[in-house]
């Protein structure tokens, strides 16, 4: 098969144990060729000591989250082609501590989820299994949009105060609270909604979008965000 | 499973109603002060006994002292909304809070005298 696409790109990637971002020569062999692959290239390549995170190499994990050309995305994911730049600069997300190179310490992120207090708690003690809620169901629906969170922080790296605030909640928690206070089988519902009506909740959150914007599973963060804001409004809490 | 969930803060709550109803305030009585102004009583230029025989009137008064209590809340709270974005003490949110309780109360207050001298 002849290889007519194949170019290279100068990949820059920051490295924590220089200021200035390390610059490498990459052949790509098609447009369709992810960010994960030029770093893999260059980890087997030119630098072993590169430091990066990925696993599942299919957008399920979420561990492979980074800033490629200043905006938040799963390397593997993102093919070289829509970049539509020869320079691809891969930096660590931002709002969370960087362990190696663009290798971020998640724990910030999930601490965010672990003090959501956002699991469920069945309304129906006596079932062992929650009840399944048909596809065509109304709840469903409403749930269904706001689900598939693969909880790879890209929301929270992208949200314009959960790096100056060091107690907001950001989207991903939040969303997660929705998802719960439309949840019918679940025993707090509503009653979660009341925890996030603060200045470290919900009213920090200014609507700008940011975290839709770069969410890889394209949950609608913001109108979920909205969402909160108008069942807070109504103070339908119980 | 422990049913436990976050508990939230009252006055932040009111406080953000507050902030969101004002405004409902604001837009309506900024359009009524300006109709009234420039429609209704056709001013030109503003002169304290042009102001003074305007606000004779219960109407225009009551519509005055409900913007100036409304642009007061409003504009306070999303200062303190602001201020808020950039601080990550609780104590020191605390004080803001508390501060542009003040300042809004102070103003209104420095308003209703000020309206006074017109009547």
């Amino acid at each position: 098969m002849s290889n007519v696409e194949s170019f290279e790109i100068t990949l820059e990637v920051s490295r924590t144990d220089n200021d200035d971002l390390a610059s490498f020569k990459v052949p790509v062999p098609s447009k369709n060729s992810r960010v994960l692959d030029a770093l893999l290239y260059v980890r087997h390549n030119a630098d072993p000591s590169l430091g990066f995170r990925y696993s599942c190499r299919a957008g399920m994990c979420g561990s492979c989250a980074v800033v490629v050309n200043g905006k938040e995305s799963l390397a593997c994911q993102t093919t070289i082609g829509s970049l539509q730049s020869n320079v691809v600069r891969v930096e660590p997300m931002r709002a969370l501590p960087v362990l190696k190179d663009v290798m971020c310490d998640m724990d910030p992120f999930f601490k965010t989820l672990t003090k959501s207090h956002a699991a469920l708690v069945s309304n129906d003690p006596d079932r062992k299994t929650l009840r399944i809620m048909p596809p065509k169901e109304k709840v469903r629906k409403l749930i269904q949009d706001q689900s598939g969170c693969i909880t790879c922080g890209a929301c929270f790296s992208a949200c314009e105060w959960s790096a100056t605030k060091e107690s907001y909640l950001g989207p991903s928690a939040m969303n997660r609270i929705l998802m719960l206070a439309l949840d019918e089988r679940d025993l707090l519902g509503k009653k979660r909604l009341r925890g996030i009506a603060t200045d470290s909740g919900i009213f920090r959150c200014h609507g700008l979008g940011s975290c839709s914007t770069v969410c890889p599973v394209d949950i609608p963060l913001r109108e979920g965000m909205q969402k909160l804001k108008s069942l807070i409004s109504k103070g339908d809490f119980d | 499973m422990k049913e436990t969930y976050l508990s939230g803060n009252p006055l932040d709550l009111k406080l953000w109603r507050l902030q969101r109803s004002s405004a409902i305030f604001v837009i309506v009585l900024v359009v009524a002060h300006l109709i009234l102004q420039y429609i209704v009583f056709n001013a030109d230029a503003i002169s304290f006994q042009e102001v003074s025989d305007r606000i004779k009137s219960g109407v225009i008064l009551a519509v005055d002292v409900v913007l100036l209590i409304s642009v007061s809340i409003h504009g306070y709270l999303g200062f303190r909304s602001i201020l808020l974005d950039y601080i990550n003490s609780s104590r020191l949110a605390c004080f803001i809070t508390y501060t542009i309780l003040f300042a809004i109360a102070s103003t209104i207050l420095y308003g209703l005298v000020a309206l006074r001298a017109f009547i």
